[in-house]
């Protein structure tokens, strides 16, 4: 039974799904979960490159508070950014934007890796992390739009602007979609799909011969 | 305390008074350069929303032509409520009520309502509203049509006891999954009715001698 929950024992992957949960609540359609992975990719790395262009003259004792400080400025400055010229997107957002400001994957990040790492390291790596997680977040955020409101590309207007309106591709009729997907527990039912997904092929690839 | 370690925290105390004063410097120019755009932005939002609302052509600045009433009993909150008159030629043809407010399932629902002079409705719009996903996020102009039940009705038709969703035997679809949403909102839109249908002639005055 400890092998079967090995995965959530494992420091790195803890941080990561629960890191990425509140990013993908709020990733209920492509153009949700695009927007909210640029954001906190962008967030990721530029907290990473400051946090660790201070490193210096971060004490030890100060580190946490340091690092809160500057993602709260930072995030605060991006919500800004975004409410100037994507207003109508960051109230579809709303309070998940300037969650990111506290996001566990976000702090850890800064706080294991930038602190010991030069500007470069830190950079790459965050880009490393920051890829994978807008990846997971686009594949959690298209598989609920679809499954959830049985169309592709909704709401692309907001992001792109009034030519996108056309790019609504409507699969399924109607009200058909289930509304499951739609909620927040429906984002992590799918989280968990995916997880399960990635753990049955690591399976596979290291066990080749086993049934 | 050791002596030793005075000079290492005046050290912590001196970074992270650095530190904090950088942050604030930083955030008030962020704010500083974006706030007039901001605010342009939500005026905007709500215009759209207003206009929405109020389909009749008018002549006067609609936006500027306002009131304020408050009325808990019939627009569900101790806040004001500001009136929006539409005037063509200055004969009244209609306003617009903003903020109404319904009570949601999970916290309050903020409605835009549009009134004919006649007393017919011209529209509804969320403003505002923390509802379930997926359920009772329906309200929503955005997320779903529903709130276009209303168009058209006024608070003689239906009938009174017919303002309420159909399974409780009345006219209008409710959202799926979301009846006390649904039931809500059309309460808040029937008392909105009433209220117009009662300070209707006082709504239009110039005065704000409407606060009773």
């Amino acid at each position: 039974m400890k092998n079967f929950f090995s995965p959530l024992f494992d420091k790195d992957m803890v941080i990561t799904v629960l890191g990425i949960c509140p990013l993908l609540v709020a990733a209920t359609n492509s153009v949700t979960a695009v927007t909210m992975g640029m954001v906190a990719l962008l967030s990721l790395i530029l907290i990473n490159i400051i946090v660790s262009g201070m490193r210096n003259i971060i004490s030890y004792d100060l580190r946490i508070t340091i690092i809160i400080f500057v993602s709260a400025t930072l995030v605060n400055v991006i919500h800004l950014c975004m409410q100037t010229w994507f207003y109508e997107l960051s109230l579809v957002l709303g309070i998940y934007i300037p969650l990111i400001a506290m996001n566990c994957l976000v702090l850890a990040n800064a706080e294991e890796y930038a602190l010991q790492n030069n500007v470069l390291n830190s950079f790459l790596y965050s880009l490393k992390v920051g890829i994978g997680m807008v990846f997971l977040i686009i594949v959690v955020g298209m598989f609920r739009e679809i499954t959830g409101y049985g169309t592709v590309l909704q709401q692309s207007e907001l992001l792109v602007g009034d030519m996108a309106r056309s790019w609504k591709m409507t699969l399924l009729n109607g009200d058909s979609g289930l509304p499951f997907f739609k909620s927040a527990p429906g984002a992590f039912f799918v989280l968990g799909l995916v997880i399960a997904l990635t753990n049955f092929m690591d399976t596979r690839t290291e066990h080749p011969t086993s049934p | 305390m050791d002596i030793n370690q005075r000079p290492h925290l005046m050290k912590l105390v001196f970074t992270l008074s650095g530190v904090a004063f950088v942050c604030v410097l930083i955030l008030l120019i962020a704010n500083q350069m974006t706030h007039r755009q901001i605010a342009d932005n939500a005026r905007l939002q709500q215009l759209r929303i207003i206009d929405a609302v109020m389909p009749i052509p008018h002549d006067n600045a609609l936006y500027d032509d306002t009131i304020k009433v408050i009325d808990p009993q019939y627009l569900g909150s101790e806040n004001s409520v500001t009136v929006f008159r539409a005037r063509n030629a200055d004969q009244p043809i209609g306003l617009v009520l903003m903020p109404v407010t319904a009570k949601g399932y999970s916290g309050n629902i903020l409605l835009t309502i549009g009134i004919a002079y006649d007393g017919t409705l011209l529209g509804v719009q969320v403003l505002k509203h923390q509802e379930t996903e997926g359920l009772g996020d329906g309200v929503d102009q955005n997320k779903s049509d529903w709130i276009k039940v209303f168009t058209d009705h006024s608070i003689v038709k239906p009938p009174v006891e017919a303002w309420t969703v159909k399974t409780d035997g009345g006219e209008f679809d409710q959202l799926s999954g979301a009846t006390i949403t649904s039931r809500s909102v059309i309460n808040a839109v029937r008392k909105s009715l009433e209220y117009y249908q009662i300070n209707r002639d006082n709504l239009y005055l110039d005065q704000s001698n409407t606060e009773n």
